[in-house]
């Protein structure tokens, strides 16, 4: 009931997961700037090391989103979004990590600042 | 069995399966079970479209997949639902069918496919609904999650089809 083809496409799903694991998350660094966005359209770009409450209104102001820094982390301290799966993911804390409220369609991520991507490989 | 008698069988199992689909979508929306991805589902729906599709045909299990997406969406969701499970079951169902016609995958391996085209499919709605890429940051997990869940239904769906008459 088990093909060799089956595994062979298990194996190669396998690796792409890991390989895609690797680049997407493994591969961030510390990060220090939190870029918003809502509505498909850049919000706001703030600074991770700065404790701030940020409200995001999206889908023109029917949505808010309320966006809490705190500690060199950030995590969504309330929404008024159906599902509250932002709320319940928690705290992100490093370059390339994402909270995305998809009801209200807004996505908060952590960047590294510009130059920091060269400065890492060379120190 | 006379070709009439045939079409009609095949309609009436068709409607039964149907209806059997949209009950295991309401079971899941009543009772989400704990997941690593919040929002994410077994897809025991999915179990019903791959026995369709290995006992009745691509046609049947097309046509019980649609109907059981936009009734659970209209039924337990929004557009954005109906949109969602639109994108991940027509991908998966593609998936599916392709992998099926080649003869080279058993029903486990098919489903697992398709339960990773139906997380992939979600995702690219999503990131087209919030105009972001970003939302690629959630790929590794899907794509795991989605083989574990299409194998798991995948077996169940096995297990339905050697016990069904033909």
């Amino acid at each position: 009931m088990i093909k060799k083809a089956d595994i062979i496409l298990g194996i190669f799903l396998i690796l792409l997961c890991l390989s895609s694991l690797f680049f997407l998350r493994l591969s961030g660094t510390g990060g220090d700037l939190v870029v918003i966005s809502a509505d498909g359209k850049e919000y706001g770009t703030y600074d991770l090391s700065k404790d701030q409450r940020i409200t995001v209104r999206a889908r023109g102001d029917d949505a808010y989103n309320i966006v809490e820094i705190r500690d060199g982390a950030v995590f969504m301290a309330e929404a008024n979004c159906s599902n509250q799966v932002c709320v319940h993911q928690g705290a992100i804390r490093r370059s390339n990590q994402t909270i995305v409220c998809l009801p209200n369609r807004v996505v908060v991520s952590i960047r590294g600042s510009q130059t920091d991507s060269m400065d890492d490989v060379s120190y | 069995m006379l070709n009439a008698d045939r079409k009609t069988s095949k309609i009436a199992i068709s409607a039964a399966l149907t209806a059997l689909a949209l009950i295991f979508s309401y079971i899941e929306f009543l009772v989400p079970l704990p997941m690593p991805v919040p929002g994410m589902k077994l897809g025991l729906a999915n179990a019903v479209v791959i026995v369709a599709l290995y006992t009745l045909g691509t046609a049947s299990a097309l046509t019980i997949n649609l109907l059981r997406i936009f009734l659970s969406g209209l039924l337990f969701g929004n557009v954005f639902a109906i949109l969602y499970s639109l994108a991940g079951g027509l991908l998966s169902f593609l998936v599916m069918c392709l992998l099926k016609r080649t003869g080279l995958f058993s029903i486990t391996g098919v489903s697992m496919a398709g339960g990773v085209a139906h997380n992939t499919g979600q995702l690219l709605a999503a990131a087209l609904v919030v105009s972001d890429l970003r939302l690629f940051y959630y790929m590794p997990v899907l794509l795991f999650t989605g083989m574990v869940t299409g194998i798991v239904i995948g077996f169940t769906a096995y297990l339905i089809c050697r016990r069904i008459p033909r």
